[in-house]
């Protein structure tokens, strides 16, 4: 990190009238609101009415005669379809040169995607008014501007500067940028703090999509709040960031399974009762761990298993593993290696497609069975069951302590608060518990056969048909997370609750894969994401543990 | 347990004029690293050699302190131009899991056990091998008895299977996922019961196992293993006195040495330790001689104690000198080195599962000062054939050899009441027992 003051690397503005103007109190800076759309034809984020009129002084004359009411109204008018806003004088008068008493700030870095998204951060002690504005352009078309800064802490920064308070110097922001092929030329940033505004020079550093995704939801968990950190990250998720971010992961995990390779390990079984898809991320021992332990089960020739790796720098392990394990222990694997990580939805619905069996079940790397006939077992209750009970089905786990870790799944509503401006306002936010996590293992009431809202995908045996029916699982949700009770309330929605029913297993939860901050920040935006779609089913009589049809134990 | 598979590959191979094939797997080659369950196992290998009803192939593993044997895209090689010995190329051996990670190395074992097509297969460790490879020879010898040797806890404890605990060195009771937790904090109580469950799944495909002392059948059955499966059967040795009678000097006997590794747990410094408080006490009429080597393996702190120790020794004048190092030393020194000494002091700072420094003192009627737990106390009788202190300490040692030196008539009586160690022969005939050739069922060989 750089923590000095850049004034000697700003690029000296064209347009100094204007700075000067602004810095002798001329007319401020034009705030738009930002729900105005470009494409229905308003104003972009950040249109700078100033800028227009110092770019085209012949608007100047048509207001003053009464033919435009601003410089807005032209550009709603004609502006926008005459493409004012990429002229080269609009975007020179946009950059008005530098103020005198611009705060000490930093440019630490510009991430640039070619989905189109540029993340900036840095640093800046804007005491008074603080930054409001980025406006990243350059000679080959670049133009792209954003009011929404979030803040976070930067200790380095304040020690540094020798402050004493907490104050969050760091800031980030996310521009979209509408030809990102433009992006990685030498460019200027405008930064605006109010009146003051200085341009830095910029080179944008290219991301593959998963590492910016991971960046921008390492950045996202750092915003600095005052309040409720939860409620005030969705209220910043609500105002198009979260959206932005889904649209981003779905980009990146489409094609992640677009490019998935299969890797077939032994000869696979002629017809099998179940395929096993498990979905691994960053931990490739699990495999043979989970394949040497399963292989001692009785009844294992009916079931094949399909291991998709949300890893790619795993793939030699995993197919030397794979081989090992298929000589040792006589399992054959069917690998999917993906490209990246496509999250634990997009991987398991990319698994179904390498699956044959019409049987599918869903279990994580860390699950390890505790009864040795569990194949049969399931086998039979698949078939003797009413189809409506096996459509989707859970099952009791347990932790390596022996108590039990999930007997089914509901949900709460959390409601947290944000104090604003002398105002609160509150913020709805689902939650998604387990029945009897933590209970003696033979609690009977968590362990039996019953309805319940929803079950872990740590665990999920699934109707193939039915699965698909309901569109598999939504690959909104990023990383993991909030995807499993997603599903389950589709398929409530479409008829066929969930089912718990008794087959324990062992589930040593939160080991499958390696903890980082990004997962934080995903875990953020799936739960906003999960409130959005199902905070109305859940109030409307699915809330809590005992929602009418749903007993929290069923029968002993 | 009956042996109904072994009994017929023993009846036809009688019938048949044939020997019993059993391919013994060793953790390295003694000729190329030196460590007890090595030496057990080539013992064991030279001693079912002289058995004509059994044809006895070794496979030895090696390592990367041997690069020069890594023959170029071999796996398994011959040994030095040896008829039945074979070396193990070990490679990608996971240390976590203990797992043979490469497939031309598992393609490799599986292909030499379908060549040698062995009766018996007896692993001696599974370290440098892969515990897996157990599974493996079970898929590819569904016949064959598998019998494994247990020469510490490393399938219970990761401490190095010392089963002594890291926060406070104090022995290990029973392992368990927090238990072991502590010892390791970043690795979870899950990643515990994980490899709890993993190394029992792959000694579920083992036969019979082999303890060379009562109190780890009890450790492992306590920890799961099926005790009808647990043998003892004690470490043969062949006799390295080879005769000869050491001769017994007249007068005090205040000369006491220690043979074996120069590591932590084998508590040389406890010996030091016990010197510094006589010689502090003005009790100085006494000699240690230091016998062994690897002090490079010790930790860096046990290192420089032991070094500065040594060094201080140096400096003094040659009369006042009480501790010696000798160094490192062969097994036809060991008479000429015990010809030094009236005690052995065998101070390990964890259970040692046999001891076979206890062996080679008692071949030449040396008495035993030995840690009283685990083998050592399993087999020195305290007061009887050697003397108990205290594991771990200095105080009590130091009063254990000041009585040594000073008691009338202790030596006389220790030495005169100690046992014959196990034999080769004997030891030969109880696993023979153990592979189901033997003719009837040794004592403690599981039946039902």
């Amino acid at each position: 990190m750089a923590v000095a003051n850049k004034t000697e690397d700003a690029v000296t503005s064209a347009s100094g009238t204007s700075a000067q103007a602004a810095t002798n109190g001329g007319p401020s800076k034009q705030i738009v609101p930002t729900t105005l759309d470009w494409s229905s034809g308003t104003a972009p984020e950040g249109f700078d009415e100033v800028a227009y009129l110092a770019a085209f002084p012949d608007i100047v004359r048509s207001i003053k005669t009464g033919q435009f009411q601003s410089a807005l109204h032209h550009f709603r008018v004609h502006g926008q379809r005459e493409g004012r806003l990429n002229d080269i004088r609009y975007q020179r008068a946009c950059v008005k040169g530098n103020t005198a008493s611009f705060p000490p700030a930093s440019i630490d870095g510009l991430v640039g995607c070619m989905t189109g998204q540029c993340l900036i951060y840095g640093w800046i002690k804007d005491n008074d008014v603080p930054v409001d504005q980025f406006t990243l352009r350059n000679n080959f078309g670049l133009w792209a501007t954003t009011q929404t800064v979030y803040r976070y802490r930067r200790k380095d920064a304040s020690d540094s500067l020798g402050l004493q308070d907490d104050k969050p110097l760091g800031f980030w922001a996310l521009l979209n940028v509408e030809k990102p092929e433009m992006m990685f030329g030498p460019s200027e940033l405008v930064v605006s703090a109010g009146l003051e505004r200085k341009t830095f020079n910029a080179q944008v550093r290219s991301a593959l999509p998963d590492r910016f995704r991971e960046i921008v939801l390492e950045y996202l968990v750092k915003i600095y709040h005052s309040g409720d950190t939860r409620v005030e990250t969705f209220f910043h998720l609500d105002n198009g960031l979260g959206n932005s971010l889904i649209q981003l992961n779905l980009d990146i995990s489409k094609k992640m399974a677009q490019g998935a390779q299969t890797v077939e390990i032994g000869t696979p079984r002629s017809s099998v009762d179940g395929s096993i898809v498990v979905c691994l991320f960053g931990r490739p021992d699990l495999l043979s761990l989970q394949c040497a332990m399963f292989s001692k089960c009785r009844g294992m020739e009916r079931y094949e298993f399909v291991y998709v790796s949300n890893s790619p720098e795993m793939a030699d392990r995993l197919i030397k593993d794979a081989t090992v394990v298929h000589r040792v222990y006589g399992i054959p694997i069917r690998l999917v290696i993906l490209p990246g990580n496509a999250g634990f939805g997009v991987a398991n619905n990319t698994g179904l497609s390498a699956a044959r069996s019409e049987r599918i079940l869903f279990v994580n790397p860390d699950v390890f069975p505790t009864e040795p006939d569990w194949p049969a077992l399931h086998t039979q209750l698949v078939k003797d069951r009413p189809a409506d009970q096996v459509a989707l089905f859970g099952v009791p786990l347990f932790y390596d302590d022996g108590s039990l870790m999930h007997g089914g799944m509901y949900f709460e509503v959390d409601r947290g608060f944000s104090f604003r401006d002398g105002k609160t306002t509150t913020r709805e936010m689902l939650r998604v518990e387990h029945y009897g996590k933590g209970a003696p293992p033979k609690t009977e009431g968590y362990l039996s056969s019953r309805m319940v809202p929803a079950v872990t995908g740590a665990f999920m045996s699934v109707n193939r048909s039915w699965f698909e029916s309901i569109g598999g699982f939504s690959p909104e949700y990023i990383f993991g997370h909030y995807e499993d009770a997603d599903l389950c309330l589709k398929s409530l929605q479409a008829g066929k609750p969930a089912w718990i029913h008794r087959l324990p297993f062992l589930h040593f939860e939160g080991k499958g894969s390696i903890p980082r901050p990004s997962l934080d920040g995903a875990m953020l935006i799936n739960r906003w994401h999960f409130t959005t779609v199902w905070s109305e089913a859940v109030k409307n009589g699915l809330c809590g543990k005992n929602p009418e049809g749903f007993p929290a134990r069923g029968q002993q | 347990m009956t042996l109904p598979i072994a009994e017929a590959i023993a009846h036809e191979k009688s019938t048949q004029g044939k020997n019993a094939k059993v391919l013994i797997v060793s953790l390295h080659h003694p000729e190329l690293m030196r460590g007890g369950a090595q030496q057990v196992c080539y013992e064991l290998f030279q001693g079912l050699k002289q058995d004509p009803g059994i044809e006895p192939i070794l496979l030895a593993s090696t390592d990367a302190a041997y690069p020069a044997l890594y023959k170029s895209g071999a796996c398994i090689t011959g040994f030095d131009g040896r008829n039945n010995e074979f070396l193990f190329l070990s490679t990608e051996y996971d240390t976590l899991w203990h797992k043979a990670g490469s497939p031309r190395l598992i393609e490799a074992f599986a292909d030499f056990l379908e060549t040698i097509q062995p009766d018996v297969v007896h692993f001696h460790h599974f370290l440098t091998f892969g515990v897996n490879l157990l599974a493996l020879a079970r898929k590819v010898l569904p016949n064959a008895k598998l019998v494994f040797t247990f020469h510490e806890f490393l399938g219970i404890c990761d401490a190095r299977g010392h089963m002594v605990r890291l926060t406070d060195h104090s022995l290990c009771s029973h392992a368990s996922p927090v238990r072991c937790h502590q010892c390791f904090p970043e690795r979870s109580p899950e990643h515990f019961l994980m490899r709890q469950i993993w190394f029992k799944r792959h000694f579920d495909e083992v036969d019979v196992f082999t303890c060379p002392s009562q109190f780890m059948i009890d450790r492992y059955a306590a920890w799961g293993i099926d005790r009808k499966k647990l043998l003892h059967i004690a470490n043969g040795q062949a006799d390295c006195s080879r005769g000869i009678k050491l001769p017994v000097p007249a007068g005090p006997k205040r000369r006491f040495g220690f043979f074996g590794q120069m590591i932590d747990v084998k508590g040389i410094q406890i010996i030091l330790r016990a010197v510094a408080l006589l010689r502090a006490q003005g009790f100085t009429n006494f000699t240690v001689e230091l016998n062994g080597d690897n002090l490079r393996y010790a930790t860096p702190i046990v290192r420089e104690e032991i070094e500065t120790f040594l060094a201080e020794e140096e400096k003094l004048p040659y009369a006042q000198r009480i501790v010696q190092n000798n160094g490192s030393y062969q097994v036809d020194q060991l008479a000429s080195r015990m010809a030094r000494i009236d005690w052995s002091i065998v101070p390990s700072l964890w259970e040692e599962a046999f001891g076979l420094v206890v062996s080679e003192a008692w071949m030449f009627r040396r008495p035993v000062i030995c840690s009283n737990v685990g083998g050592l106390a399993e087999r020195v009788t305290n007061e009887v054939n050697g003397l108990h202190f205290q594991i771990g300490d200095p105080h009590a040692l130091a009063a254990v050899m000041q009585r040594a030196c000073t008691e009338a008539d202790l030596w006389e009586r220790l030495s005169a009441a100690i046992p014959q160690p196990p034999s080769v022969t004997k030891m030969v005939s109880e696993y023979r027992g153990a592979y189901g050739l033997a003719d009837e069922t040794p004592s403690g060989l599981p039946d039902h």
